[in-house]
Formats: structure tokens, sequence, C-alpha cells
């Protein structure tokens, strides 16, 4: 870009080395980077305004930015009409709910298949795999009948039950477990210990980074289904944030303001969440880095 | 009792064979039975759901798939299904909107955070990019609803540029577009975050000793960079490819597949087949025939890769 270019030009290692330390203009890619963060934010802060106005004002043109009256008759109005603080609580148990038992059978199944021998190893981890190629179109209307079947239409069951075995999750915790060294079983082993110690002290501990990570991914996963539910929940008092939401759109479509107050309380949790979880990340990240 | 001071270390090397094969077995009892009843079950389900002309009506029954059993003929229909046809033309035009946009500024985005100095800077933006995906889903269309809408914000800022904006959602020609661009919005943290670890990955002599032979800034980012993290553009490719040809949430949401059925796609067009024209049987073979395309695309782009992947960088 700017940079003077010394070529054809004896250039010793040391000032080849700054010049590739600062390439771009640090103010530069600030700028730009910022406008693009401006366009994830300013959708944010259009939902949290629009929540606050009348439905006069949400259609404006040329569309006001703030309300003129910050009251809470949206929110009030929200909670009148649909059961939100239920389906939020439904939201979060059922989530971690179905993020906890994916773990409870994933771990154990992604530690045999990467690191145990034994027969039909092969067989059975591809049964799995075949799960994740093929799309969820397919298996779609078989899982529903059976968990009509089951006698399991608009229950938790049926929301839970399926959802737990999830092929991603083995896999992801699989390439984990096959890249830790073969020693580290062995050395309890030799020492006349038995696998089942060598799991317990071996196997667990060392995985607890990778099933936090995991277990975030199956979490968000489910917090953000939305067809699945729609299809196997239909009373009102069950249903999860999703499909609430969409449920508040049919009843709302004229009314804006109201549907962006059921988006602003839906996601803001979720938001703060994440930030906190985001460190949490960042640093684990950073440290297994540092172990690498 | 004597023991053979030779046969003690086989006998309990056989022993801890047998104790790994049973402690495995138990390992993956419960994820494998999960997977068996309510993966390849429902797979096998459907290949026979597919050859029946079945409606729901009816119980699901050995009897019932007998005397329902239609063979091909599902299939055949869909060949010459005018609305198939449209929704796969649909589904095209919003991929080759979405994949090749997403790609292009996540990787610009990845490139320039990468490139920042300040580590709280670098975290900062990264999760900025990475907030779409971790809110509702739901949540978000609902808004982009809001946003495009002929008077929303979209257009707001475009008016600032002397622009008339479309009606983009209500628009026939603007809906696909204008979804694209929410999916862009929405997804493309997910890719930055892939970038930004295959960037971190590159090693830093190349770039030095490209310097002594006077590549700098663009010039080493398309002879380096690039060649370097194409196996995670590859892998990003592939991901994105496979994720939106099944786009199906925002649509939904946002325009349920309209107006009229422009922005039907085939997962949209499958869906509503079989759960609100309940032609089950007929859904069940768009499904299969959804399925292979996506998995001989898959294959072709493994054959594919090794022209342009470069794999020798450890």
């Amino acid at each position: 870009m700017t940079n003077s270019k010394p070529q054809n030009l004896p250039v010793t290692h040391e000032k080849a080395r700054k010049t590739v330390k600062a390439p771009l203009n640090q103010y530069l890619i600030v700028f730009v980077l910022s406008l693009g963060a401006l366009m994830i934010f300013l959708p944010f802060l259009w939902m949290i305004f629009t929540s606050f106005k009348t439905p006069t004002e949400a259609y404006a043109w040329p569309p006001v930015w703030l309300p003129k009256e910050w009251n809470l008759k949206n929110f009030q109005q929200l909670f009148d009409t649909i059961p939100f603080l239920k389906m939020f609580v439904n939201s979060v148990w059922t989530s971690v709910a179905i993020a906890s038992l994916n773990i409870l059978t994933a771990a154990p199944a992604a530690y045999a298949f990467a690191r145990l021998r034994f027969p039909g190893n092969d067989l059975f981890f591809s049964s799995h795999l075949l799960s994740m190629i093929v799309p969820w179109q397919v298996t779609l209307i078989p899982t529903f009948l059976m968990v009509k079947q089951f006698g399991w239409y608009d229950s938790y069951a049926a929301l839970i039950i399926p959802s737990i075995s999830n092929a991603f999750t083995v896999f992801l915790l699989f390439q984990f477990f096959r890249n830790l060294p073969k020693s580290l079983e062995e050395s309890i082993l030799v020492d006349g210990g038995t696998w089942f110690t060598a799991l317990w002290h071996i196997g667990i501990p060392a995985s607890r980074g990778a099933i936090a990570a995991a277990w975030l991914f199956a979490f968000l996963g489910n917090w953000q289904n939305f067809l699945w539910p729609l299809i196997v929940l239909q009373s009102q008092d069950k249903m999860v944030l999703p499909v609430g939401l969409l449920s508040l759109q049919n009843q709302f479509s004229v009314n804006v303001p109201v549907l962006m107050a059921g988006a602003t309380l839906a996601s803001l949790p979720t938001i703060i969440a994440y930030l906190f979880v985001q460190r949490y990340l960042t640093d684990s990240a950073i440290t297994s880095g540092i172990k690498g | 009792m004597l023991i053979q001071p030779t046969r003690k270390p086989k006998e309990k090397l056989s022993n801890l064979r047998q104790q790994e094969a049973l402690l495995a077995y138990l390992l993956i009892l419960p994820s494998t039975i999960g997977i068996l009843v309510f993966a390849v079950f429902p797979i096998l389900a459907s290949m026979g759901i597919s050859m029946t002309s079945w409606g729901g009506l009816t119980q699901p029954s050995l009897e019932n798939f007998r005397s329902q059993f239609n063979g091909i003929e599902n299939y055949q229909t869909a060949l010459s299904d005018d609305r198939v046809v449209r929704s796969i033309q649909h589904t095209l035009t919003y991929v080759l909107l979405s994949v090749p946009i997403g790609i292009a500024v996540s990787l610009a985005i990845a490139t320039l955070i990468h490139n920042l100095k300040a580590g709280w800077l670098r975290t900062f933006f990264r999760t900025t990019y990475y907030l779409p995906m971790v809110t509702i889903g739901v949540a978000v269309a609902l808004l982009w609803q809001l946003l495009l809408n002929p008077q929303g914000l979209i257009n707001l800022m475009l008016s600032w540029f002397g622009i008339k904006g479309p009606a983009w959602l209500a628009s026939p020609e603007w809906v696909l577009p204008a979804i694209a661009l929410f999916s862009v919005w929405q997804g493309s943290g997910t890719s930055v975050i892939l970038f930004l670890t295959a960037l971190s990955n590159v090693r830093k002599e190349l770039y030095e000793a490209a310097q002594l032979d006077g590549a700098t800034g663009w010039n080493a980012f398309l002879k380096i960079t690039l060649p370097m993290i194409s196996p995670t553009i590859f892998l990003v490719m592939v991901l994105s490819l496979i994720s939106s040809i099944q786009v199906f949430d925002a649509v939904l949401v946002m325009t349920n597949g309209g107006p009229g059925d422009s922005s039907t796609t085939i997962a949209v067009y499958i869906y509503k087949t079989a759960f609100q024209y309940f032609k089950y049987g007929y859904s069940a073979a768009l499904a299969w025939i959804l399925a292979i395309f996506l998995i001989v695309l898959t294959l072709i782009q493994w054959r594919v890769q090794r022209q342009w992947v470069n794999y020798d960088q450890q």
C-alpha cells in the first residue's frame, strides 16, 4: 500500500522484519472495521428503539430514530399476549438439558472411537458419520411420525429425546481425543492400572476445555433451534422462545413495536451471557495456545 | 500355584484387550442407540416413505406401505414438477449471491482483524462480528424484516446516497438478494473465526522471505496468504454451500416463501409439501433428491480441491 518498497536493494533482515510487522495503517484498519461493527450494532439499537415506539412512529417516513416517549407499554402488551417468561424459562432449561445429555453420551463415545481398539469400531463410527452427511429434510418426517407414535406429541419428551444424540458433538470431541498423545494412558496401564482408571485420571481431566466448548455449541444449537419445536409443540405454555416469537409475528404483524419488544427481551440476555462466555473462551484459547 | 514367568505379561495383555473392548462398548452404547433410533432408522424409513403415495391420513404400517407403494413415481413426478424447478432456481440464485459475498466479506474482515496490533481490539472486533450468531435467529430475522421494510432503516441509509431502495421482501426480484444480505450479516462471524485461526497459523518466516524478494502488501497476500489458508477457504466454502443450499429459517420467518413463491427455496418447498400439503411420500422423495445432490456436490468438491488447495504448510 503506502509502504516504500526496497526492491532490488540489499535489505538487512532486521529492516525487513520491521516493515512486515506493520504492513497496513492501523488507523485505517480500525476505521474500516468500525464501520463494519456499526453495521452489526445499528440493527440491534434500532430493535431496542423500536420496542419503545408507537406503531405510527415505527412506520414514519423519514424514519424517526428515537421514540418521543420512553414507556413500557409495548412490553406490557407483550406479557399480556404470550407467556413470554415461561417461554424463556422453557428455552433455557430444555437447551441446558439437551446440551448436557448430549455431552454425557457423546464424550464417552468420542473417547472410545478415538482411543480404544475394539471390534466394530469403524462400523459404529460410520453410523454416526452417516447421520451427519444426510440432511435434516430426510429424517424430519419419519422422526416426527415416531415421536407421534410414542405419544410424545406436544410434550417436552418430543423436544428433548430425539435431540440428545448429536453426531457433530461426537465428531468434534473425536478430533480432540485423537490428537492427545497415546502415551497418556499407557503410562497408567504400564503401572498396573486398568482402562477404567486411565479414563478417570487421564481422559476426563484432559478434555475439560474441549467438553466445555462442545457443550456451548450444543447449547447454542438448541437455543436457536426453531423448526423441530415448531413441528412437535402445540400448546403455548410449552413453547420455546423462537417459536413463541414466530407466533407473536402472526398476532402483531401490524404492531411492530410489540414484536420488537419480544425480540429485544429474547436477544439481550443471550448477548450479555455471550460477552461473559466470550471472555472465558478467549482466555482458554490463549492458555491452550501457550501450552501447545 | 505355579506361575510361569513368561506367560504372565501375555495374559495381562489379553486381559487388557478384553477390558479395553468392554469399556469401549459401554462408552459408545448410549450414543449409538440414539443414533440408530433417531438417525439411521429414520433414514431407512424415509427411503421407504419416498416410494409411496402416502398422505399421512392412514397409520404408518407395513400393510399400508404395501397398498400405497408406487415405486419411483414420486421421483419421476419431481423431475417434471414446475414448482420444484422454480424452487431450485430460487435456491441457486440465493446460493450464488450469499456464498461468494459471504466468503469475500469474512475473509476481508478476518485479514483486517489479523493485522491489528492491539490485542484488545482484535478481541473486540471478533466478538462483535460473531454477535449475530448467538442471538436467536428468529429474533434477528424479525428485526431484519423491519429493516428491509420499504420505509425501513436500509432504505433510509440508501437515501443518504440518493438511491431509492426497492421494496426488498415485497418485491419478487429483490426478495432473494435481501435474504442473502441478511444471511451475510448474520453468518459471517463463523467464517471470520475460522479464517482468523488459519491466518494465525501461517508461518511468519514466509512473509519475511517474501519481503526479501520484494513482495509486500497485496502481492504477499495473493502469493502467500491465499495459498497457505486455502484449506480453510475450502472448508468454509463447503460448509457455506451446504448450509445455504438448505436455507430455511430466514425464509420461513421473513417471507414464508413469498411474495407468490418467489423466495420458496427447495428446503421450504420440501417442508411445505409435508406439513402444509400433507404429501409425505412426495416430500420424502424431494428430500432424498436434495440429499443425493448435496452428497454428490461434496464429493465433486473433494475431487476438484486437489487442484487448488495446498496442504503442505505443515
